[in-house]
């Protein structure tokens, strides 16, 4: 850490009118201006001067620039054709007026032998993983895409008793701590067929096992985060949610909306956008279906949105789709999911409140197989100048 | 408590002495609480940490901005002209500001800044803060290059 002065402000520290000298230091007016700066701009700002530099990378101001909640800004897209020794991503930037230069195409800013690809973005993080040749371990990163920095998780003491990894998760959440959590779901060693999870706090390390072993069906490859702890859910069959609190250290399951039964082959989203989290499942070929969102207290899911494609006041009218993304923002009507359409080679906006299709227009894609692919991995930019 | 539309003196620390009516004056909350807990009008007001000079500029401020029938036009012409200042007498009035806790002028003065650095180049940016670039070219270009992307 920089040892520079950088005062947190606080109301009573500036007034006190019995206090005789009240000692402001140079730095608060620059760090009340550079908190209204842009994320982008502060990074071309830290060639200004080392003291620039030090106030931006400082974690303090890294968790004060944060708005709270912060939304995505774009949508990284692994290119299903590229090779799995050289992942390479496609970006969406979310405003189409002035589409930035991509934050990154490739992660070979992290210095690994084989490609990295992205596991999980999670409030301005991303959890990162190489691909390793067969029977060597596999390598996981935590990394901050705006400013190119990242860490190695050290490995488990388990890596040696050949338990094999199901899952590995990011929580992060800058609001609550600057530190991230990581949670590793692994063949238990002491319980044959179960699981047990092993948990990585940044700010003190070193892994260690959290919990009892247990059983579960649910996909531990997909965790999502949201409101204190990892939610995963079984991808096919019944739906089910199991979640891991990690204030608590405590498994729980979560009750499940009813969904309509159908025959045919369903996909489903479920993911978190500022503070909300999502789920919905679709069948192939279905135009109308409800976006349900989870209570802040756990209790029970709500439709939040009820979407019907096929309005005859539409241009459009998708049949078959895939759901990359749904971001929410501050206000409601800022809400819209990002669709891949299959028969349009599109990715297209869709504004959940306007019920208006827009297509993201400056977005080219080279393969237009692409989205023939209902299994593209999107995830989600968030701006951030929180250190890994 | 004193009656309206008595004058309040403000006394800065190079012994500038800065009479001000009532009315102005409460608006600001340090004021307000002083002039509570001493309740009387015969006391001066000392400001310890802001000196004549840039009272004098804050009083013409606070003057200005309650006027009585003082349009927007009137306002923006005035901030225009009162912001025309070095980058020393603008952090000077931003801590005069913040120690009378005035978060109107604060948030004026801080506008200032972030409009002379929007969009320019680094090097005019060092100008408007008057910083000396302390990198080596070979440091400096370091840095650009781990975030060149955010160049464009």
């Amino acid at each position: 850490m920089q040892g520079i002065k950088l005062k947190i402000l606080k109301f009573s520290d500036l007034v006190q009118p019995s206090s005789a000298r009240i000692v402001l230091s140079i730095d608060d007016l620059l760090v009340e201006i550079l908190l209204r700066v842009p994320i982008r701009s502060l990074l071309c700002f830290k060639t200004v001067s080392k003291r620039w530099l030090s106030i931006i990378t400082h974690p303090h101001f890294s968790v004060l620039c944060q708005p709270n909640p912060n939304r995505a800004v774009g949508l990284f897209l692994t290119c299903p054709y590229s090779l799995p020794a050289k992942p390479q991503f496609d970006y969406v930037h979310f405003d189409k007026k002035n589409p930035p230069k991509p934050p990154f195409k490739n992660l070979k800013f992290i210095k690994d032998s084989s490609g990295i690809s992205v596991l999980q973005s999670c409030n301005g993080l991303m959890l990162c993983s190489n691909s390793p040749l067969r029977l060597a371990k596999t390598n996981y990163y935590v990394c901050n895409p705006t400013t190119k920095h990242y860490t190695a998780l050290p490995k488990s003491v388990l890596e040696t008793e050949n338990s094999k990894i199901h899952g590995i998760s990011l929580a992060f959440d800058p609001a609550k701590s600057p530190h991230y959590k990581v949670i590793c779901v692994r063949d238990s060693v002491s319980s044959p067929q179960h699981y047990q999870i092993e948990i990585y706090p940044a700010q003190t390390g070193p892994w260690r096992l959290s919990g009892d072993p247990f059983i579960a069906d649910v996909n531990f490859s997909k965790g999502v985060y949201w409101n204190g702890s990892i939610y995963w859910i079984s991808t096919s069959g019944n739906l089910t949610c199991l979640y891991y609190n990690l204030d608590f250290e405590r498994l729980g399951v979560m009750p499940m909306p009813h969904f309509p039964d159908d025959q045919g082959t369903t996909i489903t989203y479920f993911g978190e956008s500022c503070g909300h989290l999502h789920l919905t499942k679709i069948s192939f070929y279905t135009i109308r279906f409800d976006v349900y969102e989870m209570r802040r207290d756990d209790s029970e899911w709500f439709v939040k949105y009820k979407v019907d494609f096929e309005r005859p006041d539409h241009e459009l009218t998708y049949c078959s789709f895939t759901i990359l993304s749904l971001v929410r923002g501050k206000r409601e009507e800022d809400a819209f999911l990002v669709l891949a359409a299959v028969n349009d080679d599109k990715v297209m906006k869709y504004n959940l409140i306007n019920k208006t299709f827009e297509k993201f227009c400056d977005y080219d894609v080279d393969d237009e197989r692409v989205f023939n692919c209902s299994t593209i991995g999107a995830f989600e930019y968030i701006e951030s100048l929180c250190c890994v | 408590m004193m009656s309206l539309g008595k004058l309040i003196t403000l006394k800065t620390n190079d012994n500038e002495e800065f009479k001000l009516d009532k009315t102005v004056a409460v608006k600001l909350e340090i004021i307000k609480n002083i002039v509570q807990d001493v309740d009387c009008t015969s006391n001066v007001i000392p400001l310890p940490n802001i000196d004549g000079k840039t009272m004098t500029k804050v009083v013409k401020y606070w003057k200005k901005h309650s006027e009585e029938g003082v349009t927007e036009v009137q306002l923006k012409n005035f901030d225009q002209d009162f912001l025309k200042m070095s980058h020393s007498e603008l952090h000077d009035v931003h801590l005069a500001a913040k120690y009378l806790d005035d978060n109107q002028l604060k948030e004026v003065i801080i506008q200032e800044f972030l409009d002379r650095i929007k969009g320019k180049p680094i090097e005019e940016i060092r100008e408007v803060f008057g910083i000396v670039n302390d990198y080596t070219p070979e440091e400096e270009e370091e840095v650009r290059r781990e975030n060149a992307w955010a160049f464009e």
